[in-house]
């Protein structure tokens, strides 16, 4: 048959668009950047920037370049523990200019035996060693080449992407049968005569299998063995691969158990065995490229200093396989997660390569944080970073949820609706939502005020000197350096098992707040926990917990309210009064009495009339540090719980906490345990105030109506019950009464002793009672009283009143908490005969 | 009298005329004389008004502990001005206040100066913390004094008559003064004035101690006498400090003599008994640099620090005791060795700092040096250095490398964090980084003697080590590490105080141990006038 050249022009014409727009070439090179004996390697503290005394394996560069119509990609894989900063500006001064930088996706494998060298920071030089010039330069160079021979080695290629599981590779190095990635994504890249150009392999595992005995000899770790293997089962030229993946808390099995430098290398060889084969069976498909890159500003962090506020994500897509590039390592829990998502779009592969274009240390999930774990402690951006990057990457990807959602949160819109009425000497505020946005409605009203107490409380006694530790390398720093910087994360740190117990609603609202108020979560956390911090070390009291009065009227001595509790607080620094009322969702709605920065509860009251309050009593020792401060387990009470039994259940189980006395009032007792011999309160002694010897034996709780008891957190948790229908913070005779407390106690009972029914009106008069013959916090109403509350829990109603600039108090206001509407109200309603 | 004009007859007023025109040709003669008569009498006048009456030494209190004299200081105002000297002291010296007094414009004519400050100026007083009771007394010239006499005309002085001291006040600044004969005493402090003018014969300060300040040894323009009451810092280790300054535009040195406590010649007894100067070593090349030597090998100079400075760990007896516990294991290098070592070095010891190394693991300074040396024994000590058999290479055991006859200690970070160690000749070669070590390998400085004799000397290039400070500042600016700077504003300080450091090439430090004494010298050379030291004797003014 004889065809018409019109006919063939009109066909090529046909097909040239299609075929023309996934015109892919490709090229790939690799260059020996093994450096010179004496560079210091990066990976471990512990090498302390010794040289390098031998060579096992080569460093190399590797690269691969892409370009089809829309994309103009080099992906490079280097034999280094991380992508630094400056490694990273000096390659894209050095790369040729045929692509955009920003199209350059520079990653480490992670080894942790090739050569630091390269950062000037001199914090980053104790995992990396001196900085040597030379090595930056010529690694950059290699880096350079490999991309120069990769350009110039293009051809028509098409590439294929594929995956194949693992379950004797990798495992979780933290948590035993702990999440792993059980993937090993291949890529295939081949030319036009199906010869393979690179086949690269990315593999979740830290590079570690190099033994002690040799931490100082350079060596690429089992990816340079994986090389090796891949390379000579291949047919010459081409080029084998490796990235890392989701790898901050993965590490490498031993599957053949072998020691020595044979670990790295069976572990390699496995590898590569499995890849290429794999491999064999991919399709190379002319398929299209497509990079984003961007360049997102991060969540505040508390290590500022040292770590930037920006950073380069970019997001590969092959076809149907989309690759995530992070800037740092990781955990699995965050690599899974973003699998899942992608899949849900629509992707078919997934990969996450983790240590591209930048370090930032680790990335761990939202529940690893109140973990003392080394990847959750170098994870420091606070604990939304998962979150974070989901709704980056989903900026970056172009298939877009399936629901048409987004991964970005919802976030409440903080100046829609101001929530924040001002009174003298103090704010109202009614928060609802979820309980982050209830937390960044708060941050954002709150944030200038917030970031001041964070700079009082925390930054100012680190500049001081009053928080940084006495011992080790803080000790003999000289003068002229500013630890600040340092001890900030170390705190923050430190604080974060804190956390643990904390329930998540909580959390969420700290995240807010810390969103809301701009400020790194770690600081918002720091502050919160800092009234406990500073009883731990000997600094000044102006960042102590409060010293207050509390004592509540029970049954008759109540009159027809039936229980009233009154509570005025004592804290060192006058700040503006804030009373807020949350209704975050799925939580039970309280009404708090505290300042604008804290989250914990020392004064409070829910919409169940369950009243909270907090006294620190020194004489009980100091507060733990193994779980949430008391001021945020009480918060936890106010939102969980209805009844005294709930809460007391609630305290009881927080052994951690030391040298406080709560006062809990409730309306409802609540059934007790089936077991009550088991209960906690039983369990933990219901003690008889000492001072009250003589008083008859308390019964137990009344099986119903109001009820309130002192919870004394000392070295052992004892609950006491009200003597004469009295319940005073402090015993006055008790060994927990200090002098002070003692008098100011004393002090109370006398005022209430001819009084059968203490009225509201009596309270407030008791709490400002400045007696004469009495000073300091010996004083019932004392210099340092901030405000004064009392609550009528039948009524869900508070009187609140603040402290002027006189000394005087400010007219009471009354404030009253709405029931959940979505909940019952088991409020009784008054009892008429007790009323009477 | 009546005002109303006479008129006389024309005779007479022709007799008169004759008279006159007589009268005029004899009266120049005679007026000239009569003038210079006049002259002569105001002459002899001002020559006895402005006689030297008063001895400028009988208005020094004897119980001052500071005297200070100020030789000619009129005629080198200039040059001490513009002396470089004063850039190198610190603030709390004040320096810029001394410069702002002697550059103040007095609105006197130079001349009118000179003659009031004359040829010798004396500060003294008491108020070492203050200086609230100083009191300035100046020999004025013959001018000066009748100058002063025209104070009448001067607005804002004013008669204070002070039971009889006529005192004047110069309500302006504050200031009182008085003359007797030709002193000029001045002061802020009324009373101290007063006492000065008030002196019994007893109170008076000896003429021995008066030229003891006085009397010139060299070219210098300012000598003084400080004694210390024992309750002040440096009253605590010195009773009496001597000096003679000499500044001009490029330099300035300082001869001093201070003599010791009895209480700081016992506790320093075992360290510096005996000693005399010495012949001394420049050290090495470098920004700064120290020399020591006082006669004693190095363990015994320990001793002498642990018992001056009360450090039980450097006593002998502790340091023997520990040289020597019952579980030694004679095959592990202990403290006898190090000991042994050490009764082996000195007593000459040198040591520079030849930069810091900002690319080391931690910013590291680069000290390098050399130790008199019983050579061949510590050589052959230094050749049995070893690390055990199972020691990592890394593992921070000391080693001698037989190749490039280097011991060295490997510790963290890199080169310059790696003590190494060489024998050359009589001397230790010892440095802080193996890169000097292998720069000096084979050929290490030559030992030049220094001129003078003594026990310390100290040399330092300001503007050098300030640079190598503002690279250490810079690495730790750059992340927030430096307390109280931001990039910024640690550049322009180092900018402040590399303008100020610029025109100082070094300053060095010579001291000399004798007799329960300390005599040395102090330099401060400007640029242009490189000298590593001076060869001029370092006499200072006697011991009062």
């Amino acid at each position: 048959m004889q065809l018409r050249p019109s006919l063939i022009c009109a066909v090529l014409l046909a097909i040239w668009p299609a075929s023309a727009a996934h015109a892919l070439e490709a090229g790939a090179a690799k260059v020996d950047i093994t450096p010179p004996l004496g560079t210091p390697l990066n990976g471990y503290l512990d090498r302390w920037g010794r040289g390098a005394i031998d060579v096992h394996d080569p460093i190399s560069a590797r690269c691969l370049y892409l370009e089809d119509r829309d994309a103009k990609v080099f992906l490079i894989n280097v034999d280094l523990c991380v992508i630094n900063p400056e490694l990273r500006a000096r390659v894209r001064a050095l790369a040729p200019g045929v692509v955009p930088v920003e199209n350059i996706i520079l990653t480490a494998t992670h080894t942790h035996n090739a050569q630091g060298a390269m950062c000037d920071g001199i914090l980053f030089r104790w995992f990396a060693g001196r900085r040597m010039p030379d090595v930056l330069e010529a690694t950059a160079e290699g880096i350079a080449v490999a991309m120069q021979g990769a350009y110039e080695a293009k051809r028509r290629a098409a590439v294929g992407v594929g995956t194949i599981e693992q379950n004797d590779l990798s495992e979780n190095r933290r948590i035993e049968d702990g999440p792993r990635d059980p993937q090993i994504g291949i890529v295939r890249v081949d030319d036009q005569d199906g010869a393979p150009i690179a086949i690269l392999a990315n593999f979740a595992a830290h590079p570690t299998t190099v033994s002690e005995d040799d931490r100082y000899t350079i060596s690429a770790d089992f990816p340079g063995a994986f090389y090796e293997e891949l390379e000579s089962l291949a047919p010459e030229g081409c080029i084998a691969m490796f990235t890392n993946g989701a790898q901050g808390d993965q590490r490498a099995r031993n599957p053949e158990n072998r020691s020595g430098w044979e670990y790295p290398a069976s572990l390699g060889r496995i590898l590569a065995r499995r890849v290429y084969e794999a491999a064999r069976g991919i399709k190379g498909l002319e398929d299209p490229v497509r990079l984003t890159t961007a360049r997102p500003a991060l969540p505040p962090t508390i290590a500022a200093s040292f770590l930037p506020s920006d950073t380069i994500l970019q997001c590969l897509e092959i076809g149907d396989a989309v690759f995530h590039f992070f800037p740092g390592e990781p955990c699995v829990e965050i690599g899974l997660e973003l699998r899942r998502r992608a899949l849900e779009r629509g992707y078919t592969t997934q990969m996450t390569v983790g240590l591209a274009n930048d370090h930032l240390f680790y990335f761990a999930p939202r529940s690893w944080y109140p973990e003392l774990r080394y990847e959750s402690a170098w994870s420091l951006y606070g604990p939304a970073i998962e979150d974070w990057f989901y709704a980056e990457f989903s900026k970056l990807m172009s298939r877009g949820a399936p629901d048409g959602s987004s991964d970005a949160p919802d976030l409440p819109d903080p100046e829609a609706a101001d929530p924040v009425e001002a009174f003298p000497y103090g704010y109202f505020a009614r928060l609802e939502g979820d309980p982050y946005a209830v937390g960044r409605i708060r941050g954002h009203a709150f944030g200038a005020r917030i970031a001041d107490t964070y700079e009082q409380t925390v930054v100012a006694p680190c500049d001081s000197g009053a928080l940084i530790p006495d011992t080790g390398l803080w000790a003999v720093a000289p003068p002229f350096v500013n630890q600040t910087p340092l001890a900030l994360p170390r705190l923050a740190i430190g604080a974060r098992p804190m956390l643990r117990g904390l329930p998540d609603a909580t959390q969420r609202t700290l995240e807010g707040i810390a969103d809301g108020a701009g400020l790194p979560f770690d600081a918002v956390w720091l502050t919160q926990v800092m009234p406990t911090y500073a009883e731990q070390a000997e600094i000044d009291d102006l960042y102590r917990s409060p010293f207050c009065t509390m004592f509540a009227a029970v049954g008759d001595r109540a009159g027809a309210d039936r229980l009233l509790v009154a509570r005025n607080l004592d804290w060192p620094t006058s700040e503006p009064v804030v009373v807020l009322e949350e209704r975050a969702e799925g939580r039970r709605p309280f009404l708090q009495v505290g300042f604008p920065w804290n989250v914990g509860v020392f004064t409070g009251m829910n919409d169940r009339g369950l009243v909270v309050a907090a006294e620190r009593v020194e004489a009980q020792g100091r507060p733990g540090i193994d779980g949430p401060p008391i001021e945020l387990i009480l918060r936890r009470v106010l939102e969980e719980t209805e009844t005294l039994r709930d809460a007391l259940a609630i305290l009881t189980a927080a052994t951690h906490v030391q040298g406080y006395h709560v006062m809990l009032a409730a309306t409802q007792v609540g059934a007790p345990p089936e077991d009550a011999d088991a209960s906690p309160d039983a369990a933990r002694s219901a003690a008889r105030d000492a001072a009250d010897a003589d008083a008859p034996a308390p019964p137990d709780f009344p099986s119903s109506g109001p009820a309130a008891c002192v919870v004394e957190f000392g070295a052992e948790i004892r609950v006491r019950h009200p003597a004469n229908g009295l319940a005073l913070g402090v015993a006055p005779a008790s060994p927990a009464a200090d002098e002070t407390a003692a008098a100011r106690y004393t002090r109370v009972r006398e005022l209430t002793e001819d009084n059968r029914i203490i009225a509201v009106s009596r309270m407030q008069e008791i709490l400002t009672d400045r007696a004469p013959g009495l000073t300091g916090r010996a004083r019932i109403y004392s210099d340092r009283t901030r405000y004064v509350t009392v609550f009528v829990p039948r009524e869900r109603k508070v009187f609140v009143a603040c402290r002027q600039a006189d000394g005087t108090l400010t007219a009471y206001r009354e404030y009253t908490i709405a029931p959940s509407p979505d909940l019952p109200d088991p409020v009784e309603p008054p009892d008429e005969e007790n009323a009477s | 009298m009546s005002e109303t004009p006479r008129q006389l007859p024309s005779s007479i007023r022709r007799r008169r005329g004759r008279r006159q025109s007589v009268r005029r040709h004899a009266g120049s003669g005679r007026g000239l004389a009569r003038a210079a008569l006049v002259a002569l009498i105001l002459l002899v006048v001002a020559w006895w008004a402005s006689r030297d009456t008063v001895e400028l030494r009988t208005l020094v209190p004897a119980d001052h502990t500071y005297h200070i004299a100020l030789l000619d200081i009129v005629t080198h105002r200039d040059a001490i001005i513009e002396s470089p000297v004063w850039r190198a002291l610190p603030e709390a010296a004040h320096a810029g206040r001394v410069l702002e007094l002697l550059g103040r414009d007095t609105k006197m004519p130079a001349w009118v100066l000179n003659n009031l400050m004359g040829e010798l100026s004396y500060v003294t007083g008491s108020d070492l913390d203050q200086y609230a009771d100083v009191v300035y007394l100046a020999r004025m010239t013959r001018v000066g004094r009748l100058l002063e006499y025209l104070h009448v005309f001067w607005p804002g002085i004013v008669d204070d008559n002070a039971g009889g001291l006529h005192l004047r006040h110069v309500e302006d600044s504050g200031l009182y003064y008085a003359v007797r004969g030709r002193v000029l005493l001045a002061s802020l402090s009324r009373d101290a004035l007063i006492r000065c003018l008030t002196l019994r014969e007893d109170e008076i300060l000896p003429e021995g101690a008066f030229h003891t300040v006085l009397d010139r040894s060299g070219p210098e323009q300012v000598r003084g006498l400080i004694s210390f009451p024992p309750d002040t810092p440096v009253g605590g280790l010195l009773r009496s400090l001597t000096f003679a300054l000499h500044i001009d535009r490029t330099s300035a040195h300082m001869e001093y003599r201070g003599i010791l406590y009895e209480s700081w010649r016992e506790r320093f007894g075992r360290l510096l008994g005996n000693a005399a100067p010495r012949p001394l070593i420049a050290p090495p090349p470098g920004i700064a640099g120290i020399s020591v030597d006082v006669g004693k090998s190095l363990d015994e100079v320990c001793y002498g620090i642990g018992e001056a400075f009360d450090i039980d760990a450097l006593r002998e007896e502790s340091m023997t005791l520990a040289a020597n516990p019952d579980d030694a294991d004679p095959d592990e290098p202990d403290l006898r060795s190090f000991l042994a070592m050490l009764s082996m070095l000195g007593p000459g010891v040198r040591l520079s700092l030849q930069g810091v190394d900002l690319d080391e693991f931690i910013p590291m300074p680069e000290l390098a040096g050399s130790l008199d040396a019983q050579g061949a024994l510590v050589r052959a000590l230094l050749e049995t250095l070893r690390a055990p058999d199972d020691a990592a290479p890394w593992e921070p055991y000391a080693r001698f490398d037989p190749e490039t006859r280097l011991a060295s200690i490997p510790m963290i970070g890199g080169p310059s964090l790696e003590p190494t160690f060489a024998v050359y000749d009589d001397r230790l070669y010892v440095s802080s980084s193996a890169r000097i070590a292998h720069e000096w390998l084979g050929n290490p400085p030559s030992a030049q003697a220094l001129p003078q004799h003594g026990n310390l000397y100290l040399r330092i290039e300001p503007l050098s080590c300030l640079e190598a400070w503002a690279g250490v500042g810079r690495e730790l600016v750059a992340q927030d590490l430096l307390k109280g700077y931001s990039p910024e504003t640690f550049d322009a300080s180092i900018q402040q105080w590399r303008a100020r450091l610029a025109p100082i090439e070094h300053i060095a430090l010579l001291l000399a141990i004798d007799r329960g004494a300390l005599a040395g010298r102090i330099s401060v050379e400007g640029v242009g006038t490189v000298q590593t030291t001076d060869a001029a004797d370092t006499t200072a003014a006697p011991e009062p």
